[in-house]
């Protein structure tokens, strides 16, 4: 018969249901004989027993459609990103008209970048909007932005550089950067598109005031 | 974050039936559903320029649960700063004999009888106390009952590897437990 020094080590497969028939009866002989080995195991059946009850919430309502927005740009889903702070006055939202080629046409007639419209503004992560008009749709195209050491993007800590193939609707395409300041400063945000041989790199003024300012 | 409209849509509908799987998922693991909401948005952030990616994925939601795993597991070092043993760390598996021959069972004893509610948050307690790789794999196996194929995807390890790993993971809660029954 299994003694108690015997038990210990089979005392998981017999909770995990896992013991080879022998085993488990040896097991269940020992425990309907020894009450301190009978205690060990509904101890170890009650912690998981316990464990497996943990509540776990629902999310609150509307939750899949602030997750949602909040990636595509359109809202602000964290409570830290709904807390206003003074001071970030960095350029909020910029809307850049881009061409390349002949496939892209600039918005509005003009193929400069231009500032307009803000803020997208919260703590100290801000949208950013780049908005591209395609003349066609296009597949596979490379877009590279390059961030200036002042700021960071929310999703990307710490990368200067990220990089994507994405496809182009025709018409308007749009690109909501979710841009934290780590510090007040002045740069430049450098946009890179590039489809087959042919690139165009468009360039925005990026400006973080301190704090306070 | 990015890009067209029909990206937008595609991505959409790619994770909208799997966000409140994470949640919950992501709730077990934080232990608050704010930290849960916010890891669930840090992952969609990172994943929404991976769309192309995405659609090639052929079973989406182990994919999704390694990715938020990661992030968390991410997140809590660089919130934490703090040097732990990984449960991805082969370690001492061989020693198995050796390690469940120090089954505190006599120390959890007073846990068979313990008031319900006393207990479930001693195990609560003991939970959160652990590397945060370890209360992953008490989640996923003890707590959502996964399969050891799919826990080994999320965690990229061997499969074979994964009761050893468990066996690791229950006995640094059982020592969690039985410290705080202490006198």
């Amino acid at each position: 018969m299994m003694d108690c020094e015997q038990l210990i080590p089979h005392i998981e497969g017999y909770c995990d249901g896992r013991l080879d028939e022998a085993d488990r009866r040896a097991v269940a002989a020992h425990l309907a004989e020894c009450s301190d080995c009978a205690r060990k195991v509904k101890a170890e059946q009650r912690w998981r027993e316990l464990l497996r009850e943990s509540p776990v919430s629902e999310p609150g309502s509307g939750f899949e459609t602030r997750i949602l927005e909040a990636v595509h740009g359109g809202g602000d889903a964290r409570r830290r990103w709904s807390t206003p702070v003074a001071g970030a006055a960095m350029a909020a939202c910029l809307v850049v008209g881009l061409f390349l080629g002949t496939w892209f046409i600039p918005r509005g007639g003009d193929s400069g970048p231009e500032t307009v419209v803000g803020p997208v503004s919260e703590n100290n992560v801000q949208t950013m909007r780049l908005a591209f008009d395609s003349g066609e749709a296009l597949e596979n195209v490379n877009l590279t932005i390059e961030l200036p050491p002042h700021v960071e993007l929310a999703s990307f800590p710490g990368e200067r550089r990220i990089s994507w193939e994405v496809d182009l609707d025709k018409g308007e395409n749009l690109l909501a950067l979710p841009v934290r300041t780590l510090f007040p400063g002045e740069g430049e945000l450098v946009a890179r598109i590039r489809h087959g041989d042919r690139e165009r790199v468009f360039r925005a003024p990026v400006t973080s005031g301190g704090e306070g300012g | 974050m990015f890009f067209s409209r029909s990206q937008a849509r595609t991505f959409d509908q790619l994770v909208k039936p799997h966000l409140r799987g994470l949640y919950r998922f992501a709730h077990r693991l934080t232990g608050n559903p704010a930290d849960a909401e916010d890891l669930v948005q840090d992952v969609m952030l990172k994943l929404y320029p991976r769309t192309r990616e995405l659609e090639a994925v052929q079973d989406l939601r182990p994919w999704l649960n390694r990715v938020l795993y990661r992030q968390f597991v991410d997140r809590d070092r660089k919130g934490k700063r703090r040097q732990e043993q990984s449960v991805t760390d082969t370690g001492d598996i061989e020693n198995h004999q050796a390690f469940l021959d120090r089954y505190p069972g006599e120390g959890l004893g007073p846990l068979a009888d313990m008031e319900r509610g006393r207990a479930g948050r001693m195990v609560q307690e003991a939970l959160a106390e652990l590397p945060p790789d370890q209360r992953a794999l008490l989640i996923m196996y003890d707590v959502e009952g996964w399969e050891q194929q799919a826990i080994a995807e999320v965690l990229e390890v061997a499969p074979g590897t994964i009761k050893s790993r468990l066996h690791r993971c229950r006995q640094k809660l059982r020592e969690q437990l039985a410290r705080r029954m202490e006198p």
